[in-house]
């Protein structure tokens, strides 16, 4: 219950959301051209910038209210958590159907492999969302700019390095393509349970033996 | 005396600052009144006893439970009020009513309302907007709003006026009237311990130099003053001595008093000038 309550203190705090989440889902459907591809990675991308919002508009001060509220840290970095998740999925979403009513409109065909690669991408927002949360755990409040703004940047440029390295691996290239797509989900989504599941892991027990207040 | 709040051999390393081994207890139905110079260690061993920093070494329970037992009744059982504002600075009236309902069953709405009526303070207002006296109004609303069983007051009683601090005392003695609840009050402004504190604790430096029962720590010293000819001898016993043109003026342990005889004057100190003289030695 306490997690739920963690979830609503976040979307309190960024109400502004309501208004960038359907922009940039227009936006992403605006740039998406005939390739919904691009469009689900400009909607994924937004996400990280929206789930960051939890972190960056975090006040130091703060702490004396949001940290002496009576409940245990799991629940606190899970509602976290799910708040990241859960604006990345509204995104993917209200992009997927901004998307279904514009190909009604120019009659392409919303297939199954669209809709993969849509999941595919909703799926990548959450680990990338999930790897800077757990980095902003571990580094806690900002005092340097910089680095705020590498944390930033960091989803496009890990999306942009591996998707290089692997589309240049051969290996890699033919291990996909003699997959069926089935088989492609079930890795995908053995990988994603992996890596969130640390993630969530690693910050937990980051929370639990940092100071809040170091001031 | 059942004790409310046990802090025990609790050290703490933070950069050049050290807390060292500082171990007090507040019985319940009684306030300490926690003083030190800026920088001695009052924010940090509050830190601490509010679980927002972990201490190298030592416990603490309040109400005979550690964080560790049970982190969601050891927090609910603290009422914080903090030097500043700590509400998210966009959050209005309602936004922060909202979050005490989600968490705190024992939150009572109508109360909360009521206080913040009284105090004149604006619902449509953001936070960010509020004055430092408005703040400290809407922290003790919305911790007296609730059931708690310590009040842990950080400089709270800064930036209010006379009256709204006067009003704050009695209702601060109306909150342990029932001797099932204490007050753990840091300041630096020591008068406002006078009127209400039943132990005081001063640290200094990470240590702590007094931890007594206030009255017994009036009757143990005594502010001497006259010509510092006259002293011969017995300057050793004499703690913050501050000279001037017309003499000195000394703090003594009130034990001593007779050895100084009838040349000099003794006054009973305040706990301010305890602190001062203490400080100062």
């Amino acid at each position: 219950m306490n997690t739920l309550n963690y979830i609503k203190i976040d979307f309190l705090k960024n109400k502004r959301q309501i208004i960038l989440i359907p922009m940039f889902a227009i936006f992403a459907v605006l740039l998406s051209k005939n390739s919904n591809i691009s469009g689900a990675s400009y909607a994924m991308f937004a996400g990280t910038i929206v789930g960051i919002n939890a972190f960056t508009s975090e006040k130091i001060k703060e702490i004396g209210f949001i940290s002496m509220l009576p409940g245990k840290n799991i629940n606190k970095v899970a509602g976290r958590f799910l708040y990241g998740m859960i604006n990345m999925v509204i995104l993917e979403v209200l992009f997927l159907a901004l998307y279904c009513i514009i190909s009604d409109f120019s009659n392409t065909v919303l297939d199954k492999e669209k809709i993969f690669l849509i999941v595919l991408s909703t799926m990548a927002g959450i680990v990338l969302i999930s790897i800077e949360y757990t980095i902003f755990y571990i580094l806690g409040k900002f005092k340097s700019q910089s680095l705020f703004t590498f944390i930033m940047m960091l989803p496009g440029m890990l999306l942009f390095f591996l998707s290089v390295f692997f589309l240049e691996d051969e290996k890699f290239l033919n291990f996909l393509f003699t997959r069926s797509i089935e088989e492609i989900y079930l890795l995908v989504t053995v990988a994603f349970i992996i890596i969130v599941s640390l993630c969530f892991t690693i910050s937990v027990i980051v929370v639990n033996k940092k100071d809040e207040r170091n001031d | 005396m059942e004790d409310m709040l046990v802090v025990k051999n609790v050290s703490k390393k933070l950069g050049d600052f050290y807390l060292n081994d500082v171990s007090l207890s507040l019985p319940k139905g009684y306030i300490m009144g926690y003083i030190g110079k800026n920088g001695a260690g009052k924010t940090t061993t509050i830190n601490i006893i509010n679980h927002l920093i972990n201490p190298d070494c030592g416990s603490v329970t309040i109400n005979g439970i550690s964080y560790k037992d049970n982190p969601v009744l050891y927090k609910e059982q603290i009422g914080y009020v903090g030097d500043e504002s700590y509400f998210p600075p966009e959050f209005k009236i309602k936004d922060v009513k909202k979050v005490l309902k989600m968490f705190y069953k024992s939150f009572d709405e109508k109360k909360f309302d009521e206080i913040v009526e009284r105090e004149g303070l604006s619902k449509d207002k953001k936070i960010k907007d509020f004055s430092r006296g408005m703040n400290v109004k809407l922290m003790f609303a919305t911790v007296l709003s609730r059931e708690t069983k310590i009040l842990i007051l950080d400089e709270a009683t800064n930036g209010l006026d006379p009256i709204a601090k006067d009003s704050l005392m009695t209702t601060l003695q109306e909150y342990i009237e029932d001797g099932e609840k204490s007050i753990f009050f840091s300041t630096h402004v020591v008068s406002d311990l006078e009127q209400i504190a039943d132990f005081v604790v001063m640290i200094e430096n990470g240590k702590l130099v007094i931890n007594e029962q206030k009255e017994e720590l009036l009757e143990n010293y005594l502010i001497v003053k006259g010509n510092e000819s006259e002293l011969k001898g017995l300057e050793g016993n004499l703690l913050g001595k501050k000279s001037n043109d017309y003499g000195f003026e000394a703090m003594i342990k009130a034990d001593c008093a007779d050895e100084f005889g009838n040349k000099f004057i003794f006054e009973k100190p305040n706990i301010e000038q305890i602190a001062i003289h203490l400080l100062r030695a």
